[in-house]
Protein backbone atom coordinates (compact mmCIF):
# COMPACT_ATOMS: atom_id res chain seq x y z
CA UNK A 1 0.00 0.00 0.00
CA UNK A 2 2.58 2.68 1.55
CA UNK A 3 5.06 1.54 -1.83
CA UNK A 4 1.67 1.95 -4.68
CA UNK A 5 0.99 5.53 -2.97
CA UNK A 6 4.17 7.02 -3.00
CA UNK A 7 6.29 5.29 -5.88
CA UNK A 8 8.18 8.41 -6.00
CA UNK A 9 9.29 8.28 -2.44
CA UNK A 10 12.69 6.80 -2.42
CA UNK A 11 14.88 10.18 -2.92
CA UNK A 12 18.75 11.03 -2.39
CA UNK A 13 19.70 9.95 -5.54
CA UNK A 14 19.08 6.33 -5.70
CA UNK A 15 17.43 4.36 -8.91
CA UNK A 16 14.42 3.16 -8.42
CA UNK A 17 12.08 1.37 -10.42
CA UNK A 18 8.91 -0.72 -9.31
CA UNK A 19 6.95 -3.56 -11.17
CA UNK A 20 4.51 -6.18 -10.63
CA UNK A 21 5.69 -10.12 -10.21
CA UNK A 22 3.98 -13.27 -9.43
CA UNK A 23 -0.10 -13.58 -9.74
CA UNK A 24 -0.56 -12.00 -6.37
CA UNK A 25 -0.05 -8.13 -6.05
CA UNK A 26 3.16 -8.46 -5.10
CA UNK A 27 5.30 -5.20 -5.63
CA UNK A 28 9.06 -5.73 -5.82
CA UNK A 29 10.32 -2.57 -5.03
CA UNK A 30 14.09 -2.70 -5.95
CA UNK A 31 17.06 -0.54 -5.90
CA UNK A 32 20.51 -1.41 -6.91
CA UNK A 33 23.45 0.37 -5.84
CA UNK A 34 26.15 1.35 -8.27
CA UNK A 35 28.77 -1.28 -6.70
CA UNK A 36 32.02 1.41 -6.77
CA UNK A 37 31.96 4.56 -5.25
CA UNK A 38 28.75 4.76 -3.15
CA UNK A 39 30.41 3.32 0.07
CA UNK A 40 32.01 5.47 2.91
CA UNK A 41 35.03 3.30 2.27
CA UNK A 42 34.42 2.38 -1.24
CA UNK A 43 36.18 -0.80 -3.22
CA UNK A 44 35.17 -3.76 -5.08
CA UNK A 45 31.98 -5.04 -2.82
CA UNK A 46 30.80 -8.01 -4.67
CA UNK A 47 27.46 -6.96 -3.56
CA UNK A 48 24.89 -7.41 -6.56
CA UNK A 49 21.62 -6.40 -4.81
CA UNK A 50 20.31 -4.71 -2.15
CA UNK A 51 17.72 -3.25 -0.18
CA UNK A 52 15.11 -5.13 -2.36
CA UNK A 53 11.60 -5.65 -0.76
CA UNK A 54 8.30 -7.44 -1.60
CA UNK A 55 5.06 -5.30 -1.06
CA UNK A 56 2.95 -8.09 1.45
CA UNK A 57 -0.46 -6.48 1.58
CA UNK A 58 -2.41 -9.92 1.22
CA UNK A 59 -0.27 -12.03 3.81
CA UNK A 60 -0.15 -14.52 1.67
CA UNK A 61 3.14 -14.47 -0.19
CA UNK A 62 5.97 -16.44 2.00
CA UNK A 63 9.34 -14.93 1.19
CA UNK A 64 11.15 -17.61 -0.62
CA UNK A 65 14.93 -17.62 -1.32
CA UNK A 66 15.35 -18.28 -5.04
CA UNK A 67 16.20 -22.14 -5.71
CA UNK A 68 19.85 -21.77 -6.06
CA UNK A 69 20.07 -24.29 -8.78
CA UNK A 70 23.19 -23.53 -10.12
CA UNK A 71 26.58 -23.76 -8.76
CA UNK A 72 27.90 -20.04 -8.99
CA UNK A 73 29.78 -17.20 -7.06
CA UNK A 74 26.28 -15.78 -6.28
CA UNK A 75 24.59 -16.37 -3.01
CA UNK A 76 21.04 -14.87 -3.00
CA UNK A 77 18.23 -14.83 -0.85
CA UNK A 78 14.54 -13.25 -1.80
CA UNK A 79 12.90 -10.26 -1.63
CA UNK A 80 12.32 -8.88 2.05
CA UNK A 81 8.92 -8.49 2.58
CA UNK A 82 7.18 -5.05 3.00
CA UNK A 83 4.56 -4.67 5.46
CA UNK A 84 4.11 -1.56 6.88
CA UNK A 85 1.56 -0.13 9.46
CA UNK A 86 -0.74 2.00 8.23
CA UNK A 87 -0.51 5.57 9.69
CA UNK A 88 -3.57 7.24 11.98
CA UNK A 89 -5.33 9.22 9.91
CA UNK A 90 -5.14 13.13 9.84
CA UNK A 91 -4.18 16.52 8.96
CA UNK A 92 -0.33 15.74 7.95
CA UNK A 93 -0.49 12.32 7.68
CA UNK A 94 0.37 12.72 4.02
CA UNK A 95 3.34 14.53 4.57
CA UNK A 96 4.45 12.01 7.11
CA UNK A 97 3.86 9.14 4.48
CA UNK A 98 5.66 10.66 2.26
CA UNK A 99 8.79 12.74 4.40
CA UNK A 100 9.30 9.30 6.84
CA UNK A 101 9.06 6.42 4.76
CA UNK A 102 12.54 7.39 2.91
CA UNK A 103 14.76 5.75 4.94
CA UNK A 104 12.61 2.94 6.74
CA UNK A 105 8.33 2.20 6.86
CA UNK A 106 6.58 4.50 8.71
CA UNK A 107 5.91 1.33 10.41
CA UNK A 108 8.45 2.41 13.00
CA UNK A 109 6.23 5.14 14.18
CA UNK A 110 3.44 3.17 15.42
CA UNK A 111 6.14 1.02 17.15
CA UNK A 112 6.54 3.76 19.59
CA UNK A 113 5.43 3.75 22.79
CA UNK A 114 3.33 7.03 23.33
CA UNK A 115 5.66 9.64 23.57
CA UNK A 116 5.21 13.05 25.41
CA UNK A 117 5.15 15.87 22.98
CA UNK A 118 8.75 17.16 23.70
CA UNK A 119 10.34 13.50 22.57
CA UNK A 120 8.48 13.84 19.34
CA UNK A 121 9.90 16.89 18.63
CA UNK A 122 12.98 15.53 19.22
CA UNK A 123 12.89 12.77 16.99
CA UNK A 124 11.58 14.70 14.48
CA UNK A 125 15.14 16.62 14.57
CA UNK A 126 17.12 13.75 15.27
CA UNK A 127 15.45 12.28 12.01
CA UNK A 128 16.76 15.66 10.03
CA UNK A 129 20.30 15.34 11.68
CA UNK A 130 20.16 11.59 10.29
CA UNK A 131 19.66 13.20 7.11
CA UNK A 132 16.30 13.96 6.74
CA UNK A 133 15.68 16.27 3.69
CA UNK A 134 12.73 17.81 5.71
CA UNK A 135 11.83 21.43 4.27
CA UNK A 136 11.60 23.65 7.37
CA UNK A 137 8.28 25.23 6.98
CA UNK A 138 6.60 21.49 6.84
CA UNK A 139 8.66 20.65 10.27
CA UNK A 140 5.72 22.10 12.24
CA UNK A 141 2.97 20.12 10.71
CA UNK A 142 4.89 16.90 10.91
CA UNK A 143 5.30 17.47 15.02
CA UNK A 144 1.80 18.15 15.14
CA UNK A 145 0.47 15.28 13.26
CA UNK A 146 2.86 12.82 15.19
CA UNK A 147 2.15 14.29 18.58
CA UNK A 148 -1.81 14.47 18.03
CA UNK A 149 -2.07 11.17 16.73
CA UNK A 150 1.04 9.12 18.60
CA UNK A 151 1.84 11.43 21.40
CA UNK A 152 0.93 11.04 25.41
CA UNK A 153 -0.20 13.89 27.61
CA UNK A 154 3.25 14.53 29.34
CA UNK A 155 1.48 13.62 33.23
CA UNK A 156 1.25 10.35 31.95
CA UNK A 157 4.69 9.41 31.30
CA UNK A 158 6.55 10.42 34.21
CA UNK A 159 8.63 8.70 37.26
CA UNK A 160 5.80 9.47 39.56
CA UNK A 161 3.86 7.03 38.35
CA UNK A 162 3.99 3.82 38.49
CA UNK A 163 5.54 1.76 35.55
CA UNK A 164 2.70 0.88 32.97
CA UNK A 165 4.24 -2.25 32.08
CA UNK A 166 3.35 -4.19 35.62
CA UNK A 167 4.85 -8.11 35.60
CA UNK A 168 2.44 -10.82 34.19
CA UNK B 1 3.99 -18.12 17.37
CA UNK B 2 0.94 -16.58 15.29
CA UNK B 3 2.43 -18.88 11.81
CA UNK B 4 2.74 -17.69 8.17
CA UNK B 5 -0.42 -15.79 7.42
CA UNK B 6 0.89 -13.30 10.88
CA UNK B 7 2.66 -11.23 8.26
CA UNK B 8 -0.97 -9.89 7.27
CA UNK B 9 -1.67 -8.44 10.60
CA UNK B 10 -1.95 -4.81 11.26
CA UNK B 11 0.12 -3.62 14.81
CA UNK B 12 -1.71 -4.29 17.17
CA UNK B 13 -2.63 -0.85 18.85
CA UNK B 14 -4.12 -1.63 21.91
CA UNK B 15 -0.86 -3.38 22.89
CA UNK B 16 1.43 -0.48 23.32
CA UNK B 17 -1.28 2.19 23.76
CA UNK B 18 -1.73 1.30 27.62
CA UNK B 19 0.40 3.87 28.87
CA UNK B 20 -1.44 6.49 26.51
CA UNK B 21 -4.80 8.00 26.52
CA UNK B 22 -7.24 5.42 24.95
CA UNK B 23 -5.78 2.99 27.29
CA UNK B 24 -6.71 -0.40 26.76
CA UNK B 25 -7.77 -2.87 29.05
CA UNK B 26 -6.32 -6.21 27.14
CA UNK B 27 -4.15 -7.74 29.46
CA UNK B 28 -0.72 -8.69 27.55
CA UNK B 29 0.52 -12.01 28.58
CA UNK B 30 3.68 -11.72 28.84
CA UNK B 31 4.91 -7.88 28.03
CA UNK B 32 8.89 -8.83 29.12
CA UNK B 33 9.08 -10.99 26.26
CA UNK B 34 6.69 -9.20 23.93
CA UNK B 35 4.29 -11.68 23.30
CA UNK B 36 1.69 -9.32 21.77
CA UNK B 37 3.87 -8.44 18.40
CA UNK B 38 3.18 -9.98 15.58
CA UNK B 39 5.01 -12.31 13.53
CA UNK B 40 6.87 -11.88 10.27
CA UNK B 41 8.52 -13.91 7.81
CA UNK B 42 11.98 -13.00 6.09
CA UNK B 43 14.25 -15.57 3.99
CA UNK B 44 16.02 -18.41 6.10
CA UNK B 45 13.97 -17.19 9.40
CA UNK B 46 10.95 -19.08 11.14
CA UNK B 47 8.23 -16.62 11.87
CA UNK B 48 10.16 -13.88 14.45
CA UNK B 49 8.64 -11.22 16.03
CA UNK B 50 8.35 -8.47 13.77
CA UNK B 51 9.54 -5.24 15.30
CA UNK B 52 10.43 -3.11 12.01
CA UNK B 53 9.96 -4.63 8.01
CA UNK B 54 12.23 -1.78 6.63
CA UNK B 55 14.94 -2.02 7.86
CA UNK B 56 14.08 -5.29 9.19
CA UNK B 57 13.99 -5.63 12.85
CA UNK B 58 13.16 -9.12 14.38
CA UNK B 59 12.97 -10.58 17.71
CA UNK B 60 13.38 -14.09 19.00
CA UNK B 61 10.53 -15.38 20.84
CA UNK B 62 11.37 -16.52 24.31
CA UNK B 63 10.63 -20.50 23.64
CA UNK B 64 13.77 -20.66 21.17
CA UNK B 65 15.57 -20.21 24.60
CA UNK B 66 15.05 -22.94 25.54
CA UNK B 67 18.25 -23.90 23.47
CA UNK B 68 21.55 -22.57 24.70
CA UNK B 69 22.90 -22.29 21.19
CA UNK B 70 19.96 -20.00 19.65
CA UNK B 71 19.24 -21.90 15.94
CA UNK B 72 20.21 -19.49 13.34
CA UNK B 73 16.68 -19.59 11.95
CA UNK B 74 16.03 -17.84 15.11
CA UNK B 75 18.46 -15.77 15.90
CA UNK B 76 17.60 -11.78 16.26
CA UNK B 77 18.11 -9.46 13.47
CA UNK B 78 18.72 -5.85 13.73
CA UNK B 79 19.38 -3.03 11.08
CA UNK B 80 19.41 0.57 11.26
CA UNK B 81 19.66 1.07 7.32
CA UNK B 82 17.37 -0.57 4.97
CA UNK B 83 19.19 -1.17 1.70
CA UNK B 84 20.40 -4.69 3.38
CA UNK B 85 22.10 -7.19 0.82
CA UNK B 86 20.02 -9.67 -1.12
CA UNK B 87 22.97 -11.51 -2.94
CA UNK B 88 26.73 -11.11 -2.90
CA UNK B 89 29.02 -12.34 -5.29
CA UNK B 90 31.72 -13.75 -4.01
CA UNK B 91 34.06 -14.05 -6.33
CA UNK B 92 33.78 -9.93 -6.52
CA UNK B 93 33.63 -9.72 -2.64
CA UNK B 94 36.71 -8.60 -0.82
CA UNK B 95 37.44 -7.97 2.94
CA UNK B 96 39.49 -4.69 2.70
CA UNK B 97 41.87 -3.87 5.24
CA UNK B 98 43.37 -0.68 4.80
CA UNK B 99 44.25 2.82 6.22
CA UNK B 100 46.96 3.49 8.97
CA UNK B 101 48.87 0.30 7.54
CA UNK B 102 52.23 -0.69 6.01
CA UNK B 103 50.39 -3.02 3.32
CA UNK B 104 46.83 -1.83 2.80
CA UNK B 105 45.44 -5.65 2.00
CA UNK B 106 42.32 -6.74 0.18
CA UNK B 107 41.32 -11.03 1.45
CA UNK B 108 39.14 -13.22 -0.98
CA UNK B 109 36.38 -15.41 1.39
CA UNK B 110 38.82 -18.68 0.04
CA UNK B 111 41.90 -16.85 1.63
CA UNK B 112 40.00 -16.31 4.71
CA UNK B 113 39.43 -19.82 5.16
CA UNK B 114 42.37 -21.09 3.80
CA UNK B 115 45.13 -18.33 5.28
CA UNK B 116 44.67 -18.24 8.77
CA UNK B 117 44.27 -20.32 11.93
CA UNK B 118 40.46 -21.43 12.68
CA UNK B 119 38.32 -21.43 15.95
CA UNK B 120 35.35 -20.94 17.64
CA UNK B 121 34.05 -19.21 20.65
CA UNK B 122 30.61 -19.36 21.99
CA UNK B 123 29.12 -15.94 22.55
CA UNK B 124 25.78 -14.05 23.46
CA UNK B 125 25.20 -11.31 20.47
CA UNK B 126 22.93 -8.79 22.26
CA UNK B 127 21.38 -5.56 21.46
CA UNK B 128 22.57 -2.68 23.53
CA UNK B 129 18.80 -1.70 23.89
CA UNK B 130 17.86 -4.77 24.51
CA UNK B 131 14.78 -5.22 26.93
CA UNK B 132 14.08 -1.23 26.23
CA UNK B 133 10.90 -1.63 26.41
CA UNK B 134 11.16 -2.29 30.31
CA UNK B 135 12.12 1.43 30.69
CA UNK B 136 10.37 3.84 31.90
CA UNK B 137 10.27 7.24 31.63
CA UNK B 138 9.56 5.12 28.28
CA UNK B 139 12.28 6.11 25.64
CA UNK B 140 12.25 6.22 21.60
CA UNK B 141 13.90 3.31 20.11
CA UNK B 142 13.20 -0.11 18.91
CA UNK B 143 11.00 -1.31 21.68
CA UNK B 144 12.67 -5.14 22.41
CA UNK B 145 11.19 -7.36 24.90
CA UNK B 146 13.94 -9.57 26.30
CA UNK B 147 14.55 -11.68 22.82
CA UNK B 148 17.27 -8.74 20.88
CA UNK B 149 19.95 -11.40 21.78
CA UNK B 150 20.93 -14.79 20.86
CA UNK B 151 23.95 -17.12 21.81
CA UNK B 152 26.01 -18.54 18.76
CA UNK B 153 29.41 -20.71 17.91
CA UNK B 154 31.20 -18.50 16.11
CA UNK B 155 33.89 -19.82 13.75
CA UNK B 156 36.23 -17.93 11.78
CA UNK B 157 39.70 -16.24 11.98
CA UNK B 158 41.04 -13.89 14.43
CA UNK B 159 41.08 -10.31 13.52
CA UNK B 160 44.43 -9.90 14.84
CA UNK B 161 45.72 -11.97 12.14
CA UNK B 162 44.89 -10.36 9.93
CA UNK B 163 45.98 -6.57 11.14
CA UNK B 164 49.12 -8.25 11.72
CA UNK B 165 49.51 -8.74 8.20
CA UNK B 166 48.39 -6.00 7.37
CA UNK B 167 50.90 -4.28 9.72
CA UNK B 168 49.28 -1.52 11.47
CA UNK B 169 51.18 1.84 11.82
CA UNK B 170 51.75 2.58 15.27
CA UNK B 171 50.19 6.21 16.09
CA UNK B 172 46.66 4.25 15.14
CA UNK B 173 44.57 5.51 17.49
CA UNK B 174 41.02 3.43 16.52
CA UNK B 175 40.12 0.44 13.76
CA UNK B 176 36.83 1.34 12.15
CA UNK B 177 34.67 -1.34 10.55
CA UNK B 178 31.62 -1.32 8.10
CA UNK B 179 29.42 -3.67 6.22
CA UNK B 180 27.82 -4.13 2.98
CA UNK B 181 24.09 -2.60 4.68
CA UNK B 182 23.80 0.73 3.71
CA UNK B 183 21.29 3.54 3.59
CA UNK B 184 18.54 5.81 1.53
CA UNK B 185 20.37 8.88 3.35
CA UNK B 186 22.81 11.41 1.26
CA UNK B 187 25.92 10.38 1.24
CA UNK B 188 27.79 11.67 4.26
CA UNK B 189 24.65 11.90 6.21
CA UNK B 190 24.52 9.28 9.10
CA UNK B 191 21.25 7.31 7.48
CA UNK B 192 23.69 6.65 4.33
CA UNK B 193 26.32 4.44 6.17
CA UNK B 194 26.79 2.68 9.54
CA UNK B 195 30.30 1.99 10.92
CA UNK B 196 31.30 1.57 14.49
CA UNK B 197 35.39 1.57 15.88
CA UNK B 198 36.97 0.32 18.93
CA UNK B 199 39.78 1.68 20.35
CA UNK B 200 43.30 -0.03 19.11
CA UNK B 201 44.79 0.12 22.39
CA UNK B 202 41.25 -2.22 23.36
CA UNK B 203 41.95 -5.45 24.65
CA UNK B 204 39.00 -7.36 23.78
CA UNK B 205 40.69 -6.85 20.00
CA UNK B 206 42.86 -10.49 20.71
CA UNK B 207 39.49 -12.03 21.35
CA UNK B 208 37.59 -10.85 17.96
CA UNK B 209 37.00 -13.19 15.30
CA UNK B 210 35.88 -12.22 11.81
CA UNK B 211 33.50 -15.53 11.70
CA UNK B 212 31.79 -17.32 8.11
CA UNK B 213 30.18 -19.86 10.26
CA UNK B 214 27.36 -19.58 13.17
CA UNK B 215 26.29 -22.68 14.49
CA UNK B 216 28.67 -24.64 12.02
CA UNK B 217 26.16 -23.49 9.03
CA UNK B 218 27.30 -20.28 6.62
CA UNK B 219 25.92 -17.09 8.49
CA UNK B 220 21.91 -16.43 6.97
CA UNK B 221 22.24 -13.00 5.37
CA UNK B 222 20.63 -11.22 7.87
CA UNK B 223 23.18 -12.34 10.11
CA UNK B 224 25.71 -10.60 8.12
CA UNK B 225 26.93 -13.03 5.37
CA UNK B 226 29.81 -13.79 4.02
CA UNK B 227 31.19 -13.25 7.38
CA UNK B 228 30.76 -11.27 10.57
CA UNK B 229 32.81 -9.36 13.30
CA UNK B 230 32.25 -11.07 16.79
CA UNK B 231 33.35 -9.08 19.88
CA UNK B 232 32.62 -11.44 22.37
CA UNK B 233 30.96 -9.71 25.65
CA UNK B 234 30.10 -6.42 23.89
CA UNK B 235 27.10 -5.48 22.61
CA UNK B 236 26.01 -5.78 19.19
CA UNK B 237 25.98 -2.27 17.84
CA UNK B 238 30.29 -3.33 16.88
CA UNK B 239 29.55 -7.08 15.77
CA UNK B 240 29.55 -5.79 12.13
CA UNK B 241 27.34 -7.64 9.50
CA UNK B 242 28.66 -8.21 6.00
CA UNK B 243 32.01 -7.12 7.54
CA UNK B 244 33.85 -5.57 3.94
CA UNK B 245 35.87 -2.94 4.82
CA UNK B 246 38.25 -2.43 8.34
CA UNK B 247 40.21 1.05 8.79
CA UNK B 248 42.90 1.71 11.14
CA UNK B 249 42.76 5.57 11.98
CA UNK B 250 44.64 8.22 13.17
CA UNK B 251 42.24 10.59 14.95
CA UNK B 252 38.83 9.13 16.86
CA UNK B 253 36.10 8.07 14.71
CA UNK B 254 33.61 11.40 15.12
CA UNK B 255 30.47 9.89 13.28
CA UNK B 256 27.02 10.02 14.67
CA UNK B 257 27.13 6.30 15.30
CA UNK B 258 29.92 6.81 17.63
CA UNK B 259 29.50 10.27 19.38
CA UNK B 260 25.63 10.83 19.40
CA UNK B 261 24.01 6.76 18.86
CA UNK B 262 25.00 4.31 21.46
CA UNK B 263 26.38 6.35 24.34
CA UNK B 264 25.88 5.01 28.02
CA UNK B 265 25.96 6.62 31.20
CA UNK B 266 29.93 6.47 32.25
CA UNK B 267 28.68 5.06 35.86
CA UNK B 268 28.53 1.40 37.15
CA UNK B 269 24.53 0.74 36.63
CA UNK B 270 24.60 3.41 33.76
CA UNK B 271 21.95 4.48 34.55
CA UNK B 272 20.64 8.85 34.90
CA UNK B 273 17.88 10.57 35.45
CA UNK B 274 15.75 12.99 32.96
CA UNK B 275 16.66 16.13 34.99
CA UNK B 276 20.36 15.19 35.06
CA UNK B 277 20.54 14.14 30.86
CA UNK B 278 18.37 17.66 30.92
CA UNK B 279 20.83 19.35 32.75
CA UNK B 280 23.29 18.40 30.23
CA UNK B 281 25.46 16.99 33.50
CA UNK B 282 25.67 13.58 31.63
CA UNK B 283 28.62 12.10 30.92
CA UNK B 284 29.03 9.22 28.59
CA UNK B 285 30.79 6.31 27.38
CA UNK B 286 30.36 4.47 23.86
CA UNK B 287 28.39 1.41 24.66
CA UNK B 288 30.91 -0.87 22.25
CA UNK B 289 33.82 0.40 24.92
CA UNK B 290 32.68 -1.87 28.25
CA UNK B 291 31.46 -5.20 28.83
CA UNK B 292 27.83 -6.31 28.64
CA UNK B 293 26.00 -6.30 32.10
CA UNK B 294 25.20 -9.44 34.06
CA UNK B 295 21.35 -10.78 33.23
CA UNK B 296 19.81 -13.99 34.02
CA UNK B 297 16.50 -14.97 32.28
CA UNK B 298 13.53 -17.79 33.44
CA UNK B 299 13.20 -19.84 30.38
CA UNK B 300 10.43 -22.33 32.40
CA UNK B 301 8.01 -21.81 33.63
CA UNK B 302 6.52 -19.38 31.60
CA UNK B 303 2.83 -17.65 31.65
CA UNK B 304 1.47 -19.83 29.06
CA UNK B 305 -0.27 -21.98 31.95
CA UNK B 306 -0.82 -23.03 35.41
CA UNK B 307 1.31 -24.55 37.20
CA UNK B 308 -0.79 -27.66 39.60
CA UNK B 309 -0.25 -27.32 43.40
CA UNK B 310 2.45 -29.72 44.72
CA UNK B 311 3.60 -30.86 41.32
CA UNK B 312 6.75 -30.35 41.18
CA UNK B 313 8.51 -28.73 38.06
CA UNK B 314 12.25 -27.52 37.33
CA UNK B 315 12.65 -23.93 36.84
CA UNK B 316 14.73 -23.15 33.93
CA UNK B 317 16.65 -20.53 32.78
CA UNK B 318 19.54 -18.79 31.17
CA UNK B 319 22.43 -16.25 32.15
CA UNK B 320 25.46 -14.35 31.07
CA UNK B 321 27.95 -11.64 31.45
CA UNK B 322 30.70 -9.84 29.18
CA UNK B 323 32.68 -10.02 32.42
CA UNK B 324 34.06 -13.38 33.23
CA UNK B 325 31.31 -15.68 32.59
CA UNK B 326 29.03 -16.61 35.17
CA UNK B 327 29.79 -17.00 38.59
CA UNK B 328 26.49 -17.77 40.65
CA UNK B 329 22.24 -17.77 40.06
CA UNK B 330 20.23 -17.24 42.53
CA UNK B 331 16.45 -17.80 42.60
CA UNK B 332 13.62 -16.68 44.93
CA UNK B 333 10.27 -17.93 45.04
CA UNK B 334 9.01 -15.44 47.43
CA UNK B 335 9.04 -12.06 45.74
CA UNK B 336 12.79 -11.66 46.72
CA UNK B 337 12.16 -12.72 50.42
CA UNK B 338 14.93 -15.61 50.29
CA UNK B 339 16.92 -17.41 47.94
CA UNK B 340 18.41 -20.43 46.83
CA UNK B 341 21.10 -20.98 44.42
CA UNK B 342 20.58 -22.79 41.29
CA UNK B 343 22.31 -25.39 39.56
CA UNK B 344 24.38 -24.52 37.00
CA UNK B 345 24.39 -26.17 33.48
CA UNK B 346 27.57 -27.25 31.57
CA UNK B 347 30.09 -24.33 30.97
CA UNK B 348 30.50 -23.37 27.08
CA UNK B 349 32.90 -20.74 27.83
CA UNK B 350 32.50 -17.29 29.65
CA UNK B 351 31.01 -15.71 27.03
CA UNK B 352 28.26 -17.72 26.03
CA UNK B 353 24.73 -18.09 27.64
CA UNK B 354 24.84 -20.24 30.96
CA UNK B 355 21.71 -22.68 31.94
CA UNK B 356 20.12 -22.71 35.12
CA UNK B 357 18.24 -25.20 36.69
CA UNK B 358 16.23 -25.41 40.46
CA UNK B 359 13.94 -28.07 41.24
CA UNK B 360 10.51 -25.94 43.04
CA UNK B 361 7.08 -27.53 44.18
CA UNK B 362 4.21 -25.05 44.92
CA UNK B 363 3.08 -25.58 48.11
CA UNK B 364 -0.22 -22.93 47.95
CA UNK B 365 -2.78 -22.32 45.28
CA UNK B 366 -2.01 -18.88 44.13
CA UNK B 367 0.14 -16.31 42.32
CA UNK B 368 3.86 -16.73 42.93
CA UNK B 369 6.45 -14.11 42.32
CA UNK B 370 9.80 -15.45 41.13
CA UNK B 371 12.90 -13.61 40.81
CA UNK B 372 16.35 -14.28 39.47
CA UNK B 373 19.26 -12.98 39.87
CA UNK B 374 22.73 -13.38 38.73
CA UNK B 375 26.18 -12.92 40.07
CA UNK B 376 28.81 -12.87 37.41
CA UNK B 377 32.83 -13.96 37.37
CA UNK B 378 33.47 -10.56 38.48
CA UNK B 379 31.49 -10.26 41.46
CA UNK B 380 28.97 -7.70 39.37
CA UNK B 381 25.50 -8.67 40.90
CA UNK B 382 22.45 -7.54 38.94
CA UNK B 383 20.61 -4.35 39.60
CA UNK B 384 17.76 -4.26 41.70
CA UNK B 385 15.85 -0.78 40.92
CA UNK B 386 14.80 -0.04 37.63
CA UNK B 387 17.20 1.98 35.78
CA UNK B 388 17.19 4.38 33.47
CA UNK B 389 18.95 6.34 30.79
CA UNK B 390 17.79 8.29 27.46
CA UNK B 391 18.82 5.32 25.37
CA UNK B 392 16.92 2.67 27.03
CA UNK B 393 20.51 0.80 26.82
CA UNK B 394 22.09 -1.65 28.61
CA UNK B 395 18.73 -2.93 31.09
CA UNK B 396 19.95 -5.78 33.42
CA UNK B 397 17.75 -5.32 36.51
CA UNK B 398 16.99 -8.34 38.05
CA UNK B 399 13.88 -10.23 36.00
CA UNK B 400 10.68 -11.46 37.86
CA UNK B 401 8.24 -13.75 36.54
CA UNK B 402 4.38 -13.95 38.00
CA UNK B 403 2.91 -17.69 37.74
CA UNK B 404 -0.24 -18.90 38.58
CA UNK B 405 -0.69 -22.20 41.26
CA UNK B 406 -4.19 -23.96 40.39
CA UNK B 407 -5.86 -26.13 43.31
CA UNK B 408 -5.90 -30.14 42.92
CA UNK B 409 -8.50 -32.27 44.59
C1 LIG C 1 17.30 10.25 6.08
C2 LIG C 1 16.74 9.03 6.58
C3 LIG C 1 15.54 9.13 7.52
C4 LIG C 1 14.37 9.81 7.33
C5 LIG C 1 13.94 10.62 6.13
C6 LIG C 1 13.58 9.58 8.51
N1 LIG C 1 14.24 8.75 9.37
FE1 LIG C 1 13.51 7.97 11.08
N2 LIG C 1 15.20 6.88 11.33
C7 LIG C 1 16.30 6.92 10.49
C8 LIG C 1 17.32 6.04 11.02
C9 LIG C 1 18.68 5.81 10.39
C10 LIG C 1 16.79 5.47 12.18
C11 LIG C 1 17.44 4.47 13.10
C12 LIG C 1 18.14 5.21 14.17
C13 LIG C 1 18.78 4.28 15.13
O1 LIG C 1 18.61 3.09 15.02
O2 LIG C 1 19.47 4.79 16.03
C14 LIG C 1 15.45 6.01 12.33
C15 LIG C 1 14.60 5.65 13.36
C16 LIG C 1 13.34 6.18 13.57
C17 LIG C 1 12.45 5.85 14.66
C18 LIG C 1 12.73 4.82 15.75
C19 LIG C 1 13.15 5.50 17.00
C20 LIG C 1 14.58 5.94 16.98
O3 LIG C 1 14.82 7.10 17.33
O4 LIG C 1 15.47 5.13 16.64
C21 LIG C 1 11.35 6.64 14.52
C22 LIG C 1 10.14 6.67 15.44
C23 LIG C 1 11.53 7.43 13.33
N3 LIG C 1 12.74 7.13 12.77
C24 LIG C 1 10.62 8.35 12.89
C25 LIG C 1 10.80 9.12 11.75
C26 LIG C 1 9.88 10.16 11.36
C27 LIG C 1 8.64 10.57 12.12
C28 LIG C 1 10.35 10.67 10.18
C29 LIG C 1 9.78 11.80 9.38
C30 LIG C 1 9.71 13.06 10.06
C31 LIG C 1 11.59 9.96 9.87
N4 LIG C 1 11.82 9.04 10.84
C32 LIG C 1 12.35 10.16 8.74
C33 LIG C 1 16.42 7.64 9.34
C34 LIG C 1 15.44 8.45 8.80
Amino acid sequence: MECRRNPDRFRGGVRVSQRFSRAIAATVVFLTLDAAGDSALAGPDGLSEAGVYALDSSGLIAPVSPYPGNATSTYSVGAYPLAPTPLVRGSGQELVESYCSICHSVTLIGAQPRLPPEIWKKEVDKMIHLGAPIPTEMVGQIVDYLQKHYGSPQEGNSPSVPAPKPNP
Amino acid sequence: MTGLLGTALPWPREAHAQNGKGASDLVLPDTHWNAAVPTGLVPQKLPLLRLSDRPIVLETPRPFFESLLTPNAAFFVRYHLDVIPNAIDLSQWRLSVRGNVSRPLEFSFSQILSEFEPLSVVAVNQCTGNSRSRFFPRVPGTQWGNGGMGNARWTGVRLMDLLDRAGLHSHTVALRFQGLDSGRGAEGTPSHSYSKSLDVRDPILQDCLIAYQMNGEPLPMLNGFPVRLIVPGRFSTCWIKHLSWIEALTEPDQSHWMKNAYRIPKNPHRSTTPEEVAAGKLSTVPASDVPMPVRSFFVQPDVSSKLVVHLPIEIKGIAFSGSGGIRQVEVSTDGGRSWRVARLDSDLGPYSFRGWRLPWTPQRPGQVELRCRATDGKGNVQATEPIWNPGGYAWNVVETQTVFVGESA
